[in-house]
């Protein structure tokens, strides 16, 4: 749909298609969120604040760009900010059980998820914030491209990034393999 | 661990969102038609390199004094959970000896 055709909407159209995009990726929104917080409530605000810039920013939504693009950009600029404490955390404290997206799983599930975003997390909590939108990015299967772009960074820079990446989480994890071995020697 | 075990456990956790997660359309709607205090000087849609230097450009300088602080504080608190565990199992061995 061209943007002169989205201008001309009436705004409940215009929200639901809104809507119907956001629900679309809703994972990107949720793993960014996870990703760059530490508790359930922090994650609930950064999805809170992702939602609201990419509705202020719908109208100028350029459609010869992938929407997954677009949010990604969003998504990891708001959670960086708010990673570098430049958000404005007072403004939102969202209830956990009020947050934009939700959980809708029984408890043991909601565990499963859980658990699988902490090994996430620990996997990425010692790369820093950029270095981890590209690993998120890469995961999702972007292209170098795509990764460069939402950076704004070139792409043979992403590809150097994530070699650098690969070998850094490797060495992490051999070091901390061998001191359990040697622990265990003991 | 290799990166393989990354691309795995990530490959997993999509899975599991794939039907784990919905929108809370009512909670979605109330908020966007609430978008009253946003931070509109900047687009975030912009490449994060663009935004986050425009960030730091325009936050006021009483941010980067705090930020300061709080860093100064951060650094103190991890120090001193360090040492203290330290001290105190040298303290434990002079006892002994």
């Amino acid at each position: 749909m061209r943007m002169e055709q989205l201008d001309k909407m009436a705004p409940a159209t215009r929200e639901d298609r809104f809507l119907a995009f956001l629900d679309e990726h809703r994972k990107i929104v949720f793993k960014v969120a996870n990703l760059y917080s530490h508790n359930q409530a922090d994650s609930a605000d950064i999805v809170q604040e992702v939602v609201l810039q990419a509705w202020r920013s719908f109208d100028r939504y350029d459609d010869s760009r992938r929407f997954s693009t677009w949010l990604y950009a969003i998504a990891l600029n708001v959670a960086i900010s708010f990673y570098r404490g430049e958000a404005r955390r007072s403004r939102m404290l969202v209830p956990s059980d009020e947050s934009v997206i939700q959980i809708a799983a029984s408890q043991s599930q909601l565990q499963a998820v859980e658990d699988q975003l902490g090994l996430l997390r620990g996997y990425m909590d010692q790369l820093n914030e950029l270095d981890k939108a590209i690993v998120v990015m890469y995961l999702d299967e972007n292209s170098y491209r795509v990764i460069a772009e939402v950076l704004g960074i070139s792409e043979s820079n992403v590809g150097t990034r994530m070699n650098r990446i690969k070998r850094r989480l490797q060495r992490s994890c051999s070091d901390t393999s061998k001191k359990v071995n040697s622990n265990e020697i003991r | 661990m290799k990166f393989d075990d990354l691309e795995r456990a990530w490959q997993e956790c999509d899975r599991m969102l794939d039907a784990g997660i919905h929108l809370n359309t009512r909670r979605l709607r109330s908020c966007i038609r609430e978008d009253g205090e946003l931070d509109r000087e900047i687009d975030y849609s912009a490449p994060i390199h663009v935004v986050q230097k425009q960030i730091k450009q325009t936050r006021p300088r009483k941010w980067a004094i705090v930020q300061a602080l709080e860093d100064l504080a951060e650094t103190l608190h991890s120090a001193l959970l360090r040492a203290f565990p330290n001290r105190m199992l040298r303290r434990n061995r002079v006892h002994r000896g």
